[in-house]
């Protein structure tokens, strides 16, 4: 195949991503609005009404909306830091889950930094958190950890969204010369007049390289300080050194559960058979299975730790979370997160898109669920028992989560109808350098899968 | 000036071995237009080298640290909150925030170097180059500029050889 032919063939594909809508889309758009329309409802019920419509109450004042901002933070980690690594490792993976990997971190990030302002209460007041010189004569307090995740989030959705926009830059500008229209002024418009000329390449090799750089310790980084959060208060349960680490990986490991449900729907939805390979789905089970294997290491770890060191209050938090009325909630987390992904040790199970997708569902509720139970457990069972509650999400905040995922949905469905979900310029950068991307429009020619 | 001779070729390879074959011969001033970054972008000159790049990161890394800096001491001192025991300018502290800033700068300057840049590095592209990228060709552009006997008879032997378009 030439690359003319080539060109013509993935951009074809591509276009047709974008211009192609069928009744199942438009459904599902549907949903997913209607559930983002009943989370709005539910909030605007809380602005009008007060936070008495929550379940939050002393000692539990951290809820599902702490939640839900850690869990989409963690989903948000896997697209840039995996796509930056598969750019540096020279993967041939990267061409096919790079661009929606990166499109979900924006997204994922946008939707999680709803939550801190939810959780104000008083959403109006939001910009307080922001420093800049202002008549009230006040400052943040730089010394808080809750601070430190304005400075981290904002940095990582920034550079993250830059990232996303450098690497659709060549494609916005191929998708240019193929659409008609307003789609054809706005493309060339966000494609900023790159030409494709090696002047325009080599700069763009060089300069690629570098915001990977900075991607991966930013990325590293933001979790370690939404970890800080948790770890830097005295709480049973959450003082504890191994926090950073803990919440990269799990952050890693529920990103990429993420990433391969909306591969597997990508795949189907848009027939990309050729460009979302299963050796793709393959490749991140295999990091799927490494990421459980080290959150079952930090799990045994953190129980370890409590009963070693000795401190009653710790001791019996862990027992109390694992025999306690929470117990159904541990157990919940240690099966979905540390039993079920051991099944991609089997390579069939890997190749087999509707088991990885069910296993790749089961990950996501059970890191949904122990982001519940860290935040939680810990609050309701704190070191003084005369302070001990409980917590149950109330139906506005259930509507909200639900209004949370369908606003992720709706999003990534949006980008995915206004932006190649594949990079075109990589795909054809790979074709040649690998000669492992089959031809488009071919059914998957993936090599005979082998052992982990 | 005068437009550029173009070779149109469909194969990275062969046109990468063209561009070395005219570099070998001291035709260095070969440009390509390409569909994707084939190896064949870097055969030729690039127009601006990885330090320009470095030196980017780092002003814009340096620019987010003092930044951060100028914004904890004068916030902090402003407001002068005792936490927890730490002082008021609690260096631990503020690393967090010096380091998101340094690496939110550095990541900006890049972005913001390769658009400007790479408007100068486009500047004089003929258009029929380009088109010939959007089409999916790789475009070799050998410039009429001056040129030994030598190299003059290399080019047209390329030409030849490879039937391509003389300005």
């Amino acid at each position: 195949m030439t690359t003319a032919t080539l060109s013509d063939t993935i951009g074809a594909d591509m276009e047709a991503t974008i211009a192609r809508t069928t009744w199942r889309y438009w459904l599902a758009l549907l949903f997913a609005a209607g559930m983002t329309a009943l989370g709005i409802w539910a909030w605007v019920q809380i602005l009008q009404d007060g936070f008495g419509l929550t379940g939050l109450n002393t000692p539990v004042m951290w809820g599902s909306f702490i939640t839900n901002f850690v869990f989409f933070i963690g989903v948000s980690h896997a697209g840039t830091l995996v796509s930056a690594i598969l750019y540096f490792t020279k993967s041939p993976i990267r061409a096919g889950v790079g661009r929606s990997a990166e499109a979900m971190t924006v997204i994922a990030i946008m939707t999680a930094g709803l939550f801190p302002i939810i959780h104000l209460g008083r959403a109006w007041l939001g910009f307080w958190l922001m420093p800049y010189p202002n008549q009230r004569q006040l400052w943040p307090n730089f010394h808080s950890p809750l601070i430190w995740d304005v400075f981290a989030i904002s940095s990582y959705v920034t550079i993250s969204a830059l990232f996303l926009y450098m690497g659709m830059l060549p494609d916005l500008s191929s998708l240019s010369r193929r659409v008609r229209g307003v789609r054809k002024y706005v493309y060339r418009v966000l494609s900023l007049g790159f030409s494709e000329s090696d002047g325009e390449w080599a700069l763009f090799e060089r300069a690629y390289p570098i915001f990977a750089l900075v991607v991966i310790p930013l990325a590293v980084s933001v979790h370690s300080v939404v970890s800080w959060d948790f770890a830097m208060a005295l709480t049973p349960g959450w003082h504890s050194t191994i926090f950073a680490p803990y919440f990269v990986a799990g952050a890693i490991f529920s990103g990429v559960a993420m990433a391969i449900i909306l591969l597997s729907l990508l795949r189907r939805g848009y027939k990309l058979q050729a460009y979302i390979q299963e050796k793709h789905f393959d490749a991140l089970a295999k990091l799927m299975l490494s990421m459980s294997l080290i959150m079952t290491f930090v799990y045994c770890t953190e129980i370890f730790m409590a009963f070693y060191h000795g401190e009653s209050v710790e001791i019996d938090l862990y027992i109390w979370r694992m025999t306690g009325p929470s117990a159904p909630l541990f157990w919940s987390v240690i099966f979905c997160n540390s039993v079920v992904p051991l099944a991609c040790f089997w390579r069939k199970i890997r190749f087999d898109l509707r088991a990885l997708i069910a296993i790749s569902v089961l990950v996501t509720i059970g890191m949904w669920l122990e982001r519940y139970m860290i935040v939680v457990t810990s609050l309701s069972h704190g070191a003084d028992p005369a302070t001990w509650g409980s917590y149950f999400p109330s139906f506005h905040e259930i509507l909200i989560t639900v209004g949370a995922c369908g606003w992720f949905a709706l999003w990534f469905m949006v980008f995915v109808k206004f932006f190649p979900c594949i990079s075109i310029s990589e795909t054809k950068q790979a074709q040649v350098a690998f000669s492992t991307v089959p031809s488009a429009g071919t059914e998957d020619s993936s090599e005979e899968p082998h052992d982990a | 000036m005068p437009e550029p001779s173009m070779i149109l070729f469909d194969d990275p390879h062969h046109a990468e071995d063209v561009v070395r074959r005219l570099r070998e011969c001291g035709v260095d001033d070969v440009h390509v237009t390409s569909p994707a970054a084939y190896p064949v972008t870097e055969e030729t000159k690039p127009p601006f080298g990885w330090r320009l790049f470095g030196l980017l990161a780092l002003t814009g890394g340096l620019t987010g640290l003092a930044t951060a800096i100028a914004l904890v001491v004068h916030g902090s001192e402003t407001v002068p909150l005792i936490v927890g025991g730490k002082a008021v300018l609690a260096w631990p502290a503020f690393s967090v925030v010096m380091f998101e800033l340094t690496m939110l700068g550095a990541g900006v300057a890049n972005f913001l170097g390769v658009i400007v840049l790479s408007a100068v590095a486009r500047r004089g592209l003929p258009k029929r180059a380009r088109m010939a990228a959007a089409e999916g060709h790789i475009a070799v552009l050998i410039p009429a500029g001056e040129h030994s006997a030598e190299q003059r008879e290399e080019i047209r032997r390329v030409l030849e050889d490879e039937h391509g378009v003389a300005a």
